[in-house]
């Protein structure tokens, strides 16, 4: 019986009972290393990909989700002043007792020194969720004009980043929170890096552990540097002046229509 | 892997890129939508307050309360208490 030529041997021999040559089965086992090595090497692209995707995400689409999230709540916010939340005859001075829920915004903040116009909603509770709606309230902490520490907490990238630019607060820089029922101008005093587990900034007296407050300070808080968060950036203040909202805005500020 | 997936979707090739196309869109969306919310509390990029860390806590400020940068640093007792009401 003749074979064809070129064909390996026993391949087309149909008397041939013993299946595969050796040629061919060394030919199957290289095709099979070829396509595993191929697929390993397509896995490693596909992660690729998908880190490079998840970076676009982290520097767009939350960026994107966080400005409509914003956008929503100061709406509220702005809604909620115009119905007064606490008797307008309570005087000024005494801390008015709002309740607020987490996740509920509450007030605008204003700090021109981080850009034109910049204003953002106040929120309750400083969680993530609450963080892609703006700046938020540590609960616990003072409320805006109230003594002890008023701290809240904001991105410095992604997530809308509000506080992209809390490196260039200075020394006098005003911040102003705008609530229902008052205006409350805050002086920033100082910038300091710490550790993240730095709780003592959030002290009623930041420095003095368990003493009593007897001023109205505030506490600001973001990561350092911006695009890790091994470290915080805090930025101090204190209490220069409230006034209550029929006053109209402090100089400087130009109310979020 | 991608052959393998570019030999089980029909039709002529003009229709698979079409198809490729889509499920590519439809991973993206996924991606966007679902894992990487999910993901990203999960790494600790972002974290931007401060709180004990599951661990130790600094409770008192270090002397000389850390790296101050910018405005050099300024006692806070009687700061800003020029207009304060009484």
């Amino acid at each position: 019986m003749s074979q064809v030529v070129g064909t390996p041997k026993g391949a087309l021999d149909p008397y041939r009972a013993s299946g595969p040559t050796r040629r061919q089965r060394r030919a199957a086992r290289i095709e099979r290393v070829r396509v595993a090595t191929r697929s390993v090497g397509e896995g490693f692209i596909t992660m690729g990909v998908v880190i490079l995707l998840f970076c676009a995400y982290q520097l767009f689409w939350t960026n994107i989700e966080s400005d409509r999230a914003t956008n929503t709540v100061t709406a509220e916010v702005q809604k909620s002043f115009i119905v007064p939340v606490a008797p307008v005859q309570a005087p000024v001075n005494q801390p008015v007792a709002v309740k607020v829920g987490d996740g509920q915004g509450y007030g605008l903040v204003y700090i021109p020194r981080l850009g034109k116009g910049w204003v953002k909603p106040l929120v309750e509770g400083a969680s993530l969720d609450n963080l892609k709606k703006g700046v938020t309230h540590y609960t616990g902490n003072a409320q805006p004009g109230e003594l002890g520490n008023f701290a809240f907490a904001g991105h410095r990238a992604t997530n809308g980043e509000p506080f992209r630019n809390l490196d260039r607060m200075q020394q006098g820089d005003l911040v102003v929170i705008e609530t229902a029922t008052q205006w409350v101008s805050y002086k920033v005093d100082r910038t300091i890096i710490v550790k993240p587990n730095a709780t003592w900034v959030l002290d009623a007296v930041p420095g003095k552990p368990k003493a009593t407050p007897t001023e109205a300070t505030l506490t600001m808080t973001t990561c350092n540097p911006r695009w890790a968060s091994y470290e915080r950036m805090i930025v101090f203040g204190s209490m220069v002046e409230k006034r209550p909202k029929a006053e109209g805005p402090p100089a400087g500020i130009t109310a979020k229509a | 892997m991608y052959v393998l997936l570019w030999r089980k979707l029909p039709g002529p090739w003009p229709v698979k890129v079409v198809q490729c196309l889509l499920l590519l869109a439809i991973s993206v969306l996924l991606l966007f939508t679902i894992v990487f919310p999910w993901v990203e509390p999960r790494l600790p990029f972002t974290d931007v307050t401060v709180d004990d860390q599951g661990g130790v806590s600094e409770t008192t400020a270090p002397p000389g309360d850390g790296a101050t940068i910018g405005a050099p640093a300024v006692s806070m007792v009687g700061v800003g208490s020029g207009e304060v009401p009484s």
